[in-house]
């Protein structure tokens, strides 16, 4: 059995990861991987804390299963907005996606 | 001798010197505190004493005494060449220094505190002299006299104590009994020489000139590490010692922080040479301690300690940051001529902003925890003694706080963000040497912040000792 | 300062896979592969529910995430076909989002280092966990009805938005 404190560490890795990506890449598609990514991160922390409770509860498990079901359907919808884009400007780089700017 | 032998690596000695002090601090803060005790002289006991209330303080100095060596060594051959003699002269007085910052924090005895309090002047002195910016010889004389002068008025409060209760040390001290009358005397003497260290307003005339014409990594310490000794040793010794007569003046003490806390913010707001500015900050971050310590509580003399360890890490990244420029862009020190720095010296400037976030006192950095800390001090005092003036300069004292935030933000856009100018486009990131202390400074900023209890655990018990004795 | 239990190697193991997928995942030139690395990283945290005695979210994480977010990702990559062959084209030139890289490594390694010295204050081991399925259900019905009506109007609304934005490229 391990630690909690290791299970933290690997979500804020995977968070790191997800702000790495959010802020850095200029690639629509892979902004929606990065948020992906951090809505995991958040998932798995949520997971651990409510089995390392004592005495270990079920309603962690129920956000998660929220979280999952929400962050599938914004997943989604997101891509669809990708799809739109790119067939309106061409391109998928967020550089250039900035036709609603004053 | 190191220094003809290796030129700027000398600086690695001293490295590993402090280094090692750092470990030892952390050793004694994992311990609960370490004390040692040595038969000195008839004055009395030759006493290091590491408890809860100096671990942190020391722990701060030595960090940052540590990391300033290594930042020296790029910087100061900026500064000074190839004149390989002079790098030992250098690193010798800077790890003087840190001998004396850190001695001051350890003293149990009032003359050894003294003692190192004058040690600490003579080597910055010469560092200013020899290897300043702008009119270094006047400043660093000035520098020296404000400071003597403080020192003297705290030696008389000092000598008084220690002739009328018989003895320097402070435990024997505690014990004895001054005479009622003299009391407050003592106290406005050793208060007035320590603030003129803090720099409190109307005192803090060396302050700006001092901290912006030093070399950077010595203002790094000058600003972060020094000037807070003076708050530490007035809840070390003068709350200790004093406390019934301290209680009296701290309503003024409380005025004349909020004082410092809008002079500071305000003349920071209209600075264009970063070190100007960043100097004017101290002031202000000072203020902050000296509202902290006047209110006489638990939670707010803890937090005014936190704040010194906030300061010490904030204004270390920003000092550090100010020379990381200085040394890239070949002596830029104006801000109306920086712009648009994130996208050349991005690592520098992640450093900068979160340096800038422990001033303002954002969450998740330690500066959110040291001003709240400082506040609730300043709010409980306020309705326990009913007193409608100290409920207004604590509100005043929370308004201040957006100066603060004013002259950050700006501070930051104009320097960081925004349209690189043509002359700067060559400005590369700092060496290694300089980016690891910026961004080590940077993580305990946030870890501290996140997990405060660390820092927490130490202080509280120990001012909870002090202000309930 | 300790991690407490040092992590046995079936968890050193999971984790590289989750951390390494997701770096892949925005790393790796072709988009397709990144897709696929993504995979990869949210099979390895349903692997962490079958550790955290939670089979229900491991399955559905896989049928979820896997089988039905990572299909769609890759089917909108590959009806934007013309930017996967730009995709190694693609710079980031510095700029100031270079800060990012620092920002993120900064924040993860402080949440990481609270962590670790934190650790002694944390929970080492775990009770021996009673969280059988059945449970869920009713925790679901009674404790959070709530989100449950809203996760269903979302679910209505984002079905609604999909097929108006199918029509909207239609018309156009």
């Amino acid at each position: 059995m391990v630690a909690l404190s290791s299970y933290i560490i690997v979500s804020a890795a995977l968070l790191g990861i997800g702000i790495y990506g959010l802020t850095v890449k200029k690639n629509a598609m892979r902004l929606l991987f990065a948020i992906e990514i951090i809505v995991n991160a958040a998932n798995l922390n949520f997971a651990a804390f409510t089995r390392y409770m004592s005495p270990p509860q079920v309603s962690g498990q129920v956000i998660v299963f929220y979280s999952i079901a929400a962050a599938a359907m914004e997943a989604a919808v997101g891509l669809a907005l990708i799809l739109v884009a790119f067939r309106l400007n061409g391109s998928i780089d967020v550089r250039k996606l900035n036709k609603l700017k004053g | 001798m190191a220094g003809v032998r290796w030129g700027a690596k000398a600086g690695w000695l001293s490295f590993i010197a402090l280094a090692y002090s750092t470990f030892l601090t952390l050793l004694a803060g994992a311990q609960g505190g370490v004390q040692e005790y040595y038969n000195w002289s008839p004055i009395g006991l030759f006493g290091l004493k590491a408890d809860g209330l100096s671990i942190p303080i020391l722990f701060t100095i030595a960090l940052l005494c540590t990391l300033m060596s290594i930042y020296s060594i790029p910087y100061m051959k900026h500064v000074i060449g190839d004149d390989t003699r002079q790098f030992g002269l250098y690193y010798a007085l800077l790890t003087l220094y840190s001998v004396g910052m850190m001695g001051a924090v350890l003293a149990t005895n009032l003359i050894e505190f003294y003692l190192f309090f004058e040690l600490m002047l003579i080597p910055s002195y010469f560092l200013i002299a020899k290897w300043g910016y702008g009119d270094r010889d006047r400043i660093s004389f000035m520098y020296f006299m404000w400071t003597h002068i403080g020192a003297l008025s705290f030696l008389a409060g000092i000598l008084s104590i220690g002739y009328l209760s018989g003895s320097f040390d402070l435990a024997k001290i505690v014990a004895s009994t001054i005479p009622a009358n003299l009391r407050l005397l003592i106290v406005g003497l050793m208060v007035v020489g320590l603030l003129v260290k803090m720099a409190a307003f109307g005192l803090h005339i060396w302050l700006p000139h001092a901290h912006a014409e030093a070399p950077t990594p010595i203002s790094a310490l000058l600003s972060p590490a020094m000037i807070g000794i003076g708050g530490y040793a007035i809840v070390r010794l003068v709350l200790t010692i004093l406390p019934t007569a301290f209680f009296e003046i701290s309503t003024i003490l409380s005025i004349w922080a909020i004082v410092t806390m809008f002079y500071g913010g305000a003349m920071a707001l209209v600075q264009d040479d970063i070190k100007r500015l960043l100097a004017y900050s101290s002031v202000s971050q000072m203020g902050y301690i000296l509202l902290g310590i006047s209110s006489f509580q638990a939670l707010g003399v803890s937090g005014s300690m936190f704040q010194y360890v906030t300061h010490g890490l904030g204004k270390g990244i920003l000092f550090m940051m100010a020379g990381a420029i200085i040394m890239q862009a070949h002596g830029l020190r104006s801000i109306s001529k920086m712009g648009g720095l994130a996208s050349k010296m991005p690592i520098t400037a992640t450093a900068a902003i979160i340096g800038f976030l422990t001033i303002m006192g954002i969450p998740p950095t330690t500066g959110f925890i040291s001003e709240f800390l400082i506040f609730a001090g300043s709010f409980n005092e306020a309705f326990a003694t009913n007193s409608m003036l100290r409920i207004a300069l604590s509100f005043l004292g929370v308004v201040s706080t957006a100066l603060t935030a004013g002259y950050s933000l700006w501070a930051v856009k104009r320097i960081f963000f925004g349209k690189l100018p043509d002359e700067l486009n060559n400005v590369t990131e700092a060496p290694w040497i300089v980016t690891a202390p910026l961004l080590v400074l940077a993580a305990i900023s946030l870890i501290l912040g996140i997990y405060p209890d660390l820092v927490e655990k130490l202080l509280l018990p120990a001012v909870k000792m002090i202000l309930g004795g | 300062m300790d991690l407490g239990i040092p992590p046995d190697v079936p968890f050193i193991i999971l984790a590289t896979v989750t951390i390494v997928g997701a770096i892949l995942a925005l790393q790796a030139k072709e988009l397709i592969y990144g897709a696929i690395s993504l995979a990869i990283s949210f099979i390895g945290i349903a692997g962490f529910f079958v550790f955290l005695d939670a089979p229900y979210l491991a399955m559905l994480q896989i049928a979820v995430y896997v089988g039905a977010v990572v299909v769609l990702i890759l089917f909108t990559i590959m009806l934007v076909r013309r930017e996967v062959v730009e995709e190694t084209t693609e710079h980031e030139e510095g700029g100031e989002s270079s800060m990012g890289l620092w920002i993120a490594g900064l924040l993860a390694v402080s949440i990481a280092g609270v962590a670790a010295l934190a650790g002694p204050n944390l929970p080492q081991t775990v009770q021996p966990a009673n969280l059988p399925i059945s449970e869920l259900g009713p925790v679901l019905a009674i404790s959070y009805p709530v989100p449950l009506i809203i996760l269903a109007l979302l679910l209505s609304a984002a079905l609604l938005g999909a097929l108006v934005l199918a029509k909207l490229e239609r018309g156009q």
